[in-house]
């Protein structure tokens, strides 16, 4: 009985110290998740993760777990909220799925497919948003930045590099890049760097691979996003 | 300040300013260096060995967001005023990952209060749960807006007479933009814990104001204050402002009002801190307190598109350099 | 759709509202201005054409643009994949495609042409022209032909399903798939498939020849009627081989004129700038392209089936061959230039399709695995120009230091054939337009004709074969005098 909690009536086991979702993730049991990634510093903006906590709402990917603690994860009622959370981020940007490079290994795309995004319900914002591909090997596509700050923690924590930012608020938010002339070409970034690697879209993306993998072929063509949740890794093909 | 230092245990303390109140910053400062001078900050205050605190102004540039501990804390150390991920609490992991009590100016100077006359006192006055005084600043369609000084319990409708308020007010907006609205058959409910409760905002709208217009303006003013770091905040205040427009432009549908609904709700339970949870509550209670301000401007009762068919065409126009009259449409209404 | 009214009196005329659902749908629409004995002056179709694409292409990575090219175009996919990735394999700096690759792409191209031309001949004209244009619209479909013609429609069904299998296994998708990308393919064809495909084609040729056979014996009840319906004598143009047969996937362009005069020859697709002007008219968003050296008024031209059967000097293949023969007979030597004529061809091309495919399927080479070619410097322009289903397609793009596309031009099949359909169009009105009344018969006529090019309409291949139509009759001073419309 000590250290344990239920998650959907089911007991889960933990270790002090962990979070929800890590301890979800530990015993197999799937918690939507966007802006976390095991290997980085806790963050809690995309809110997919959003449980409730003994019948209150909270983000599993920040919150520990506890003795006793009843978490429920899929009730028809939290999936809704995901998906209305997925289609916000869909009209956020502008996310043209059919010829995006990153379709099929996306997991923005893959949760839409999970939680039954039929429509985008809410009217397109369409910004006006640039593309930088002043980088020799790496090209930013802002047009698809979900804001999940993943880069900007693999850029400081992992490569010591802190080439990317988040400044602006609300709506303004956006991704920067430190570098004299704001461009990714005049920066240190390298296509070596963890930071090229962790973008859960197809904002980060390397250059010239394209569609060396067929559609069709890829991760979560395969097989739907809530399978992998022991991992929790982005997929290794691209 | 200095009393709640010695109470924790803080030796330094930080006052922050917004932006906003620059002016007071000279007078302010002015004010610590006379109690230092008089050793009423500093070290060993007063004689008392061991007691020394001492006080600096922080000068905010963050936006209403900063109103939350973490978020000003955050802010405290030069980032960006966004909140914090709770827990830890700002009492054990706060500024510079130090144990740190976040309060208002208002709470401090009740500790004053209570430490110089007594606990008894403080509690006499007020209700039985919400126990002393609170100040509530006036503001809107009166005669006398200010601050003013109550003791818990009061009614609205006593405030409104005291700060001469129009004798047809439509509403009252308390506790800010976050805070709740209010009509004219409230106006018997008190300020306290239990009933209404606030950090002090009173706001008075007149007879002659649109109670839509307003919620329109809380509208705007939440998707300028999101710090923008969670999405159901960043996006959501963004489509209340843009539904709300589409119904001021006459093109709202019945289904817009359920979206704003749904959103207000929606906002609450999955942002991540106070002003998200609350950035729907002024459209939601305009909506439901008055519901004729916002059908009077729907256009049809079911759906309407919210494109317009004609502007959609003019980046077709723009690239065929046409602009004959056979290129636009004689549908829009 | 936009109302784009007859140039003599725009300003006179109404105009009619845009209805959303019929922009989606794809109405086809057709005006037709009398001069003032109320005989034909002109005729226009209207249509809704995707410009816009290439400012939509500009500013994206140049890999991105063969996937997207396919997606926004639904009716031929593969067409544009195949042509944006010829001039991708260019930019990218790839050099000559390893055999394995060209062959892949060919039959995947094959596969298409068979598809294509099957779902247009079968599914959306044989109704016409097996149970007449005038009968019961209800019935005038494929459902209809399958209760008349049940082996046909059976043999027309499966022949189409073969093309979109042969799709799905080289691209990996039946639509939309992505398996043919820059410096070659990146999928080989499993032995299984190959055999597969293998053991069908066999039939889907012998059902092809039939095809022919059975439009053969169509012409010879009504011969006249058949070579001269929606007559429209116009240049040709498409790409031929060394030896001067037809290449749907690559090689030189020419042009013969109506008689079959040489006008152009072997000429590399990537100067097309230098051969083609295109023009852009006042009243449709659609370019109107044609020969620079003849002028606009003459240099307009024909592409597609019945274009590249008869600029060609000989099919590669026996059987086609053989068919080819006996269609140009039907013209006594000369071109012939009937609307109709074009499901000849086009049945002379699935054959064609349908035997070079089992050639491939016979090579080695298809199941091979060495897929991708050497990669050189990338370059900053190029074209990409294949014979798609209904005519020559022409992608052309320039792209940036960055990898971005910076400039992008496109002329699909339809385009180049803009003009040689309004005047097929317009000699069908000359011919059935009797008073200053759009008669039933008169739109099905007109219908039939404009299916009969097969344009890349969504309408045009419209569920079933039901094709959205509107047709205005305009007086000499403008005034509307008459519209019907069906679907
Ligand atoms: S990033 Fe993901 S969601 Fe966005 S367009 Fe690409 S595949 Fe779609
Ligand atoms: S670029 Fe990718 S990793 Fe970085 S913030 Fe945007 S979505 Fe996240
Ligand atoms: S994964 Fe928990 S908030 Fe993003």
């Amino acid at each position: 009985m000590d250290n344990e909690f239920t998650i959907d009536e089911q007991p889960v086991p933990f270790v002090p110290g962990q979070t929800i979702l890590e301890a979800a993730k530990a015993a197999g049991y799937y918690i939507p998740h966007l802006c976390f990634q095991p290997d980085f510093k806790r963050h809690g903006g995309c809110k997919l993760c959003t449980v409730l906590v003994n019948g209150r709402t909270q983000t599993a990917c920040t919150h520990k777990a506890a003795v006793g603690q009843e978490v429920d994860v899929n009730t028809p009622e939290l999936n809704a909220m995901r998906r209305s959370l997925v289609q916000m981020l869909f009209i956020e940007g502008n996310h043209f799925c059919p010829a995006c490079e990153k379709s099929g290994a996306c997991q923005l795309q893959a949760l839409g497919y999970e939680y039954e995004m039929m429509s985008p319900h809410f009217v397109e914002l369409y910004p006006h948003r640039e593309v930088d591909a002043t980088h020799p090997d790496v090209m930013i596509d802002f047009n698809r930045c979900i804001l999940c700050e993943l880069c900007v923690r693999a850029s400081r924590d992992v490569d010591h590099k802190e080439i990317f930012a988040v400044a602006g608020r609300g709506l303004d938010a956006k991704l920067i890049i430190n570098s004299p002339t704001g461009k990714l070409g005049d920066s240190a970034f390298a296509v070596a760097d963890r930071a090229a690697q962790v973008c859960p879209v197809g904002a980060i993306v390397i250059k010239r691979v394209g569609f060396a993998t067929a559609i069709g072929d890829r991760p979560y063509d395969r097989e739907p996003i809530s399978a992998e949740a022991e991992s929790c890794e982005l997929p290794e093909v691209r | 300040m200095a009393i709640a230092g010695y109470v924790v245990g803080a030796t330094k303390g930080f006052i922050y300013l917004r932006g906003e109140y620059k002016h007071l910053q000279e007078p302010l400062q002015r004010d610590i260096d006379t109690m230092r001078a008089s050793g009423r900050l500093g070290t060993s205050i007063r004689g008392a060995p061991g007691f020394d605190f001492d006080v600096e102004i922080h000068m905010g540039a963050g936006g209403y967001v900063c109103g939350e501990g973490t978020a000003q804390v955050e802010s405290l150390e030069g980032k960006p005023g966004r909140p914090r991920v709770r827990p830890p609490s700002m009492v054990s992991v706060g500024y510079l990952g130090k144990p740190t009590v976040v309060d208002n100016v208002e709470t401090l100077a009740h500790c004053t209060e209570i430490a110089v006359d007594g606990g008894a006192s403080f509690a006499k006055r007020g209700t039985k749960t919400s126990t002393g005084t609170k100040l509530v600043s006036v503001s809107g369609d009166c005669e006398r807006p200010g601050v003013y000084e109550y003791q818990f319990g009061v009614t609205i409708g006593r405030i409104l007479q005291d700060c001469g308020a129009p004798a047809a007010v439509t509403a009252v907006q308390i506790g800010g933009a976050s805070g709740v609205l209010v009509t004219p058959d409230e106006f018997s409910r008190r300020i306290a814990f239990e009933d209404i409760s606030t950090a002090g905002a009173f706001m008075i709208f007149g007879p002659d104001r649109d109670i839509f217009e307003v919620a329109r303006n809380f509208a705007h003013f939440f998707a300028h204050e999101s710090c923008g770091f969670c999405t159901p905040c960043r996006v959501g205040t963004a489509i209340q402002r843009n539904i709300m427009e589409k119904i001021a432009e006459g093109r709202g549908s019945n289904y817009e009002v359920n979206d704003l609904k749904r959103l207000a709700e929606f906002m609450k339970r999955t942002s991540h801190c106070g002003l998200g949870e609350t950035a729907g509550n002024a459209v939601r209670d305009a909506l439901n307190k008055f519901r004729p301000a916002f059908e009077r401007r729907l256009r049809a009762r079911d759906f309407a598109p919210a494109i317009s068919l004609e502007a959609a065409l003019e980046p077709a126009r723009r690239i065929t350099a046409r602009d004959d009259a056979d290129a636009h449409l004689d549908v829009e209404g | 759709m936009l109302n784009l009214e007859t140039a003599a009196a725009p300003h006179r005329l109404r105009r009619v509202a845009i209805e959303p659902v019929s922009r989606v749908e794809g109405h086809g629409k057709v005006t037709i201005l009398l001069d003032q004995e109320n005989r034909v002056h002109q005729v226009r179709l209207h249509i809704v054409e995707f410009r816009g694409f290439e400012i939509f292409i500009e500013g994206r990575p140049y890999w991105e643009v063969p996937v997207a090219v396919q997606r926004l175009c639904g009716i031929c996919p593969v067409s544009h994949l195949l042509a944006a990735t010829k001039a991708m394999d260019v930019i990218a700096g790839f050099g000559p495609l390893t055999p394995t690759a060209e062959k892949l792409r060919r039959l995947l191209h094959y596969g298409q042409i068979v598809q294509s031309h099957a779902l247009h001949f079968f599914h959306l004209s044989s109704p016409d022209l097996l149970l007449g244009f005038e009968s019961e619209v209800a019935k005038r479909n494929i459902v209809g032909v399958a209760a008349a013609f049940p082996d046909l429609a059976r043999q027309g069904v499966m022949t189409r399903k073969f093309g979109q299998e042969v799709i799905r296994h080289v691209a990996g998708k039946r639509i939309h798939g992505t398996g043919i990308i820059p410096g070659g393919v990146n999928k080989a064809l499993s032995v299984e498939d190959r055999d597969t495909m293998r053991s069908g084609v066999d039939q889907i040729v012998e059902w092809s020849k039939e095809a022919v056979g059975l439009v053969v014996k169509l012409h010879e009840t009504s011969p006249e009627f058949y070579r001269t319906f929606g007559e429209a004598r116009a240049n040709m143009m498409g790409l031929v081989d060394a030896r001067g047969a037809p290449d749907f996937y690559d090689g030189g362009l020419r042009a013969r004129d109506a008689d079959g005069g040489p006008i152009f020859d072997h000429v590399d697709p990537a100067s097309y700038k230098s051969l083609l002007q295109e023009d852009v008219k006042n009243w449709t968003y659609m370019k109107f392209p044609h020969i620079k050296a003849l002028g606009a008024e003459k240099g307009w031209y024909r592409v597609g089936p019945l274009a590249r059967v008869q600029v060609c000097d000989v099919l590669p293949t026996p059987l086609a061959e053989a068919e080819r023969r006996k269609f140009l007979a039907a013209g006594d030597g000369k071109p012939l230039h009937g609307a109709l004529m074009y499901h000849w061809a086009r049945m002379i091309e699935m054959l064609l399709a349908a035997e070079l495919a089992r050639g491939l399927l016979d090579d080695p080479d298809i199941v091979g695995t060495d897929l991708m070619a050497d990669k050189g410097p990338r370059r900053e322009e190029a074209v990409g120009v294949i014979e798609a289903p209904r005519g020559t397609l022409f992608h052309h793009y320039r792209v940036n230091d960055d990898d971005l596309v910076a400039y992008c031009n496109l002329i699909v099949s339809t385009t180049n054939n803009n003009q040689a359909m309004n005047e097929s169009i317009r000699a069908v009105a000359q011919r059935f337009l009797s008073g200053r009344e759009v008669t039933e018969g008169l739109l099905n006529h007109i219908e039939v004709a404009i299916r009969a090019y097969d344009p890349c309409l969504s309408c045009a291949t419209h569920a079933l074969g039901e094709m959205p139509l509107e047709v205005d009759l305009f007086d000499a001073e403008g005034a509307l005098v008459s519209r019907l419309r069906k679907g």
